[in-house]
């Protein structure tokens, strides 16, 4: 049986907070629930800042709150990955490959903090 | 009943009352994703419980919808529209190409080993605790149902297909 997650579960962990969607569209600025009902009813997709803000309001990584948009995404480039590495472009093909085995990425130093 | 035994079966658990109808979406046995009941007083009640099921069908897109299993020739204790109404989820499940099972209420009441509906609603309120604060206290007899009840009944719907279907698997493995 193939197996779907849906595309955010905002209402499974605002529920767990116990918290309205008046409390939540309060800390986001907005003046109503609307906005938050219908990210919940995945009929608008929220901006990246609101991403953010929701993943600091519930505590959960953004991957999980938005795990179909998630996994769709993986898909995506993963299928994109496999078509660069079967194309002539030798050079997308590398880097394909990289993205498709992480183990054999080059270590990436990590960034350096301003004094 | 056909089981097929999946960690993540997505699993939708409808229960119909007189005023409106609770709700239970599962991703798999442990993880409850949605919950609620929905007042439906007004006019053409069975007109809007099934344009609401149609809605819950379509965003959630499930695997399996539970609902009650009646025997009608045994004088289930249902009226006669909420019948009529679990047929019409049956079929609109179909039509939305979503299995739909039906489970007694015995079944639940041995899966859950409780004996009526606010033992069950107490423990399953202790197995999910974000649903504690929906828990209605204990009916007193010149009280009528309380509507969040049947959140608790389509709760134990939904666990009892996953029990059901655990205990089944394990028999074949065994």
């Amino acid at each position: 049986m193939s197996h779907h997650r849906l595309p955010n579960y905002l209402r499974t962990h605002r529920k767990r907070l116990r918290a309205g969607q008046r409390h939540v569209a309060f800390l986001l600025g907005s003046k109503s629930g609307t906005k938050i009902s219908r990210y919940e009813h995945f009929s608008r997709v929220p901006d990246l800042q609101t991403v953010f803000a929701l993943e600091v309001i519930y505590g959960v990584p953004a991957r999980e709150l938005f795990a179909g948009m998630f996994e769709d995404a993986c898909r995506l480039v993963e299928d994109r990955a496999g078509h660069a590495i079967r194309g002539p472009d030798a050079t997308l093909a590398s880097f394909a490959r990289l993205i498709l085995d992480p183990s054999a990425r080059p270590p990436t130093k990590p960034p350096t903090s301003v004094p | 009943m056909k089981y097929t035994f999946d960690p993540h079966l997505c699993v939708l658990a409808i229960d119909p009352a007189s005023r409106g109808l609770g709700y239970a979406l599962f991703e798999g046995p442990d993880s409850l994703i949605d919950w609620g009941f929905r007042n439906i007083r007004r006019q053409q009640k069975d007109v809007q419980s099934v344009a609401f099921v149609k809605t819950l069908l379509s965003r959630y897109k499930p695997d399996v919808l539970v609902i009650e299993s009646f025997d009608a020739m045994n004088h289930a204790h249902r009226s006669v529209r909420v019948l009529a109404l679990l047929n019409a989820f049956a079929s609109v499940a179909g039509k939305s190409g979503v299995r739909c099972e039906r489970i007694s209420r015995h079944a639940v009441r041995a899966a859950v080993f409780a004996s009526n509906k606010y033992a069950i609603a107490r423990k399953l309120a202790l197995r999910f605790p974000e649903t504690k604060r929906w828990c209605p206290p204990p009916r007193k007899l010149w009280l009528s149902e309380d509507s969040r009840i049947n959140i608790f009944d389509a709760l134990a719907l939904a666990c009892t297909y996953f029990a059901v279907g655990t205990e089944f698997m394990k028999s074949r493995t065994a």
